[in-house]
């Protein structure tokens, strides 16, 4: 994992501090209407939860000003472009097996991503795609005999 | 309270049950060969498909998937240098420099004999002490089990090294997670928001697969790797059993790794990677001859090989006989047991001793198949493995984990929760906050709570009843001792640097 001492913007560990204590504290206050019983560990984690995060900001300010506390900045994207394509893969993916079907999906999406992404032998592409379509529904529909979402020819 | 073990046998001989678990060290092997890929991340995305199998099958094929990814993760570290698991970054300080010497054959076969060790003597030391551990356990009480469980998650937080405020704010995240759902005593619905996928609560396959499989398969596809493999083509390999008599020579490494595997792997928290580490120090400490050690000497990839399938079966002995898993993959082999309807603890041992003691079996024949698998011409196979391209291998691996996880209830609501999941550990391994904690904290955080209120009932509302007992107060010492102890090492360690300076 490659770490950096300083970098441009704010430290990820400030913005995820932040994030958890704000969904923390929106989940706190749904507790009120629980029974007491109920509510007891929801309203000992969330409270930790913030109490940590608020420890892991001061740590993030302390690492500013002196050396004995350290908070490394972590590189979260190694290609944020190509994040941002499998991002949108997945989600093209997923809303199309609900559409088109999943069978008519997989064979269209998984030789399109990997192709987008980098591996360009369309024969080899081709071949896997159908051997992986093919198994998964031998596994599926034949032995399985699990319902996938429909394919719109057959509806 | 062993006759049980011998009344298993049969069922795991069966055909079905033997070829699941020959299956599973051949998918293991080939996994664990794949940089990025872990054990934990195959048996994720296996989980779902087994919904519907027989419990032992789906058993027999974690197990081989287990013990085969472990021997697995060698064969990049040996011929790459790229460890395939992470507990395989040991057997690559040696055994790379061996395959550079044109005895990368060589290397992989000391890899596959010592693993096969290792998980022989963990598979056995498993059968020996969770049956009676079990049997101990099944007297703890609701105010016992509550600490058990606080013991379990501070252990793996505590122990698991790195940085001890994210492995805190991820076992947090873990016991909320398992507190969505109806509240099984009071039947308030908690954080559902209207959804009535949520009232049964999270599934932990949901979790896992999200967690495990989906980090992995983003990185497949976000990360530009040209990998030469050229080496993987030219092993040099000859017949295993003829190479198998120069190997003896390293008899004493193979008894110390495999006690410090077995010894590691039953302590929370720790792992393959922190066994491998400590057996290969403490094998080269014991060496005539440490200076070669790096430069390519078989016995380090004994040494490291060997701890890191011996803490496999014993990572087992404090999940199935307490609930607690001590490891990721334990904590993901839970999941496994959980969605055959079987629940980890001493009950275990009581109502299903068939299948937890087919379990066992399994083990012991998945490591004794390495051998026979991971034979001279198999490692050859094996090490093709390695060409095979990551953006496909990254597109199947999310088609697999889709399908997988849409088939447990034959809904999408599950398929949108393990990509939010999936998302999560994303950004959760990138900042480096541990996974291990949060699969834990899903699976006692329930547990914790039930037994918490039980506790506090049968004491009549009085908080002093959960420590009133003897076994308590050990208990509440061995967290306060687990808690505590980096805090003096890191402390000793700074007094040390200090009076160096």
């Amino acid at each position: 994992m490659k770490q950096t001492t300083s970098g441009q913007g704010p430290h990820p560990d400030l913005i995820t501090g932040i994030a958890i204590i704000v969904v923390a504290g929106f989940l706190l206050l749904r507790t009120p209407d629980m029974p007491t019983m109920s509510s007891l560990l929801p309203i000992t984690m969330l409270s930790t939860l913030i109490g940590l995060s608020v420890l892991m900001i001061l740590r993030v300010f302390a690492a500013t000003r002196s050396e004995r506390f350290k908070a490394p900045r972590h590189q979260i994207f190694e290609n944020l472009p190509r994040f941002l394509g499998i991002v949108v893969a997945i989600g093209l993916y997923v809303a199309s097996v609900s559409l088109i079907g999943f069978y008519t999906t997989t064979a269209v999406m998984v030789p399109l991503v990997a192709w987008s992404f980098g591996y360009r032998d369309i024969k080899r592409l081709l071949l896997a795609d159908l051997i992986f379509t093919g198994g998964l529904a031998i596994i599926f529909a034949l032995l399985m005999g699990q319902d996938l979402p429909t394919e719109f020819f057959i509806r | 309270m062993y006759g049980s073990l011998i009344d298993a046998l049969p069922a795991v001989l069966s055909l079905g049950n033997f070829a699941a678990v020959v299956l599973g060290v051949i998918t293991g092997i080939c996994i664990g060969a794949l940089p990025g890929l872990s054990a934990t991340m195959a048996i994720s995305v296996l989980i779902p498909f087994t919904f519907g199998m027989d419990p032992l099958v789906a058993l027999g094929m974690m197990a081989g998937i287990y013990n085969g990814a472990m021997y697995g993760g060698a064969i990049p570290a040996v011929l790459l240098r790229i460890p395939g698991t992470p507990a395989a970054v040991a057997t690559s300080f040696d055994g790379y420099p061996m395959a550079q010497q044109g005895r990368g054959g060589y290397a992989l076969q000391v890899s596959v004999v010592s693993s096969a060790i290792g998980g022989i003597v963990s598979a056995i030391v498993l059968m020996l002490l969770a049956p009676p551990l079990a049997k101990v356990t099944l007297l703890f009480g609701p105010s016992e089990v509550f600490w058990v469980a606080v013991f379990g998650l501070s252990a793996i937080v505590f122990l698991l090294g790195g940085d001890v405020l994210k492995g805190l704010l991820s076992a947090c995240f873990g016991v909320f997670v398992s507190l969505v759902g109806l509240d099984s005593i009071s039947g308030y619905d908690r954080y559902t928001f209207g959804h009535l996928e949520l009232l049964d609560g999270i599934n932990i396959v949901v979790l896992l697969v999200g967690l495990y499989a989906i980090p992995p398969a983003i990185a497949l596809l976000e990360e530009v790797v040209d990998v030469d493999t050229s080496t993987a083509k030219k092993l040099n390999t000859t017949s295993l059993w003829k190479a198998f008599p120069s190997m003896l020579r390293f008899w004493k490494t193979w008894l110390r790794s495999s006690v410090i595997g077995v010894f590691v792997g039953i302590l929370p928290g720790a792992g393959g990677s922190m066994a491998a580490f400590l057996s290969y120090n403490e094998a080269r400490r014991a060496s005539s001859n440490p200076e070669d050690w790096g430069k390519g000497e078989p016995e380090g990839v004994a040494a490291s090989e060997t701890a890191n399938n011996a803490d496999t079966a014993s990572a087992l002995i404090p999940a199935l006989t307490l609930g607690i898993p001590g490891t990721a993959v334990a904590a993901v082999m839970l999941g496994g047991l959980m969605i055959h309807g079987l629940q980890p603890g001493p009950m275990l041992f009581r109502d299903n001793p068939g299948i937890v003691f087919g379990f066992m079996w399994q083990f012991l024949f998945a490591a004794i198949l390495l051998i026979v698998l991971g034979g001279a011409l198999a490692t050859n196979s094996f090490a093709q493995v390695l060409r095979l391209p990551r953006p496909l291998l990254g597109a199947f691996i999310i088609t697999l984990v889709l399908v997988g996880v849409y088939s447990i209830n034959g809904r999408m609501f599950d398929v949108y929760l393990m990509l939010g999941f999936g998302f999560i550990g994303y950004f959760m391994d990138k900042l480096k906050f541990p996974l291990p904690p949060v699969v834990l904290g899903l699976i006692l955080g329930g547990f914790a709570e039930q037994n918490l209120r039980l506790a506090l009932r049968i004491g009549g509302g009085d908080w002093t009843a959960l420590a009133a007992n003897t076994t308590s107060k050990v208990l509440i010492a061995m967290i306060l001792l687990v808690i505590l102890m980096p805090l003096f090492s890191r402390l000793s360690r700074r007094k040390k640097s200090e009076s160096t300076a």
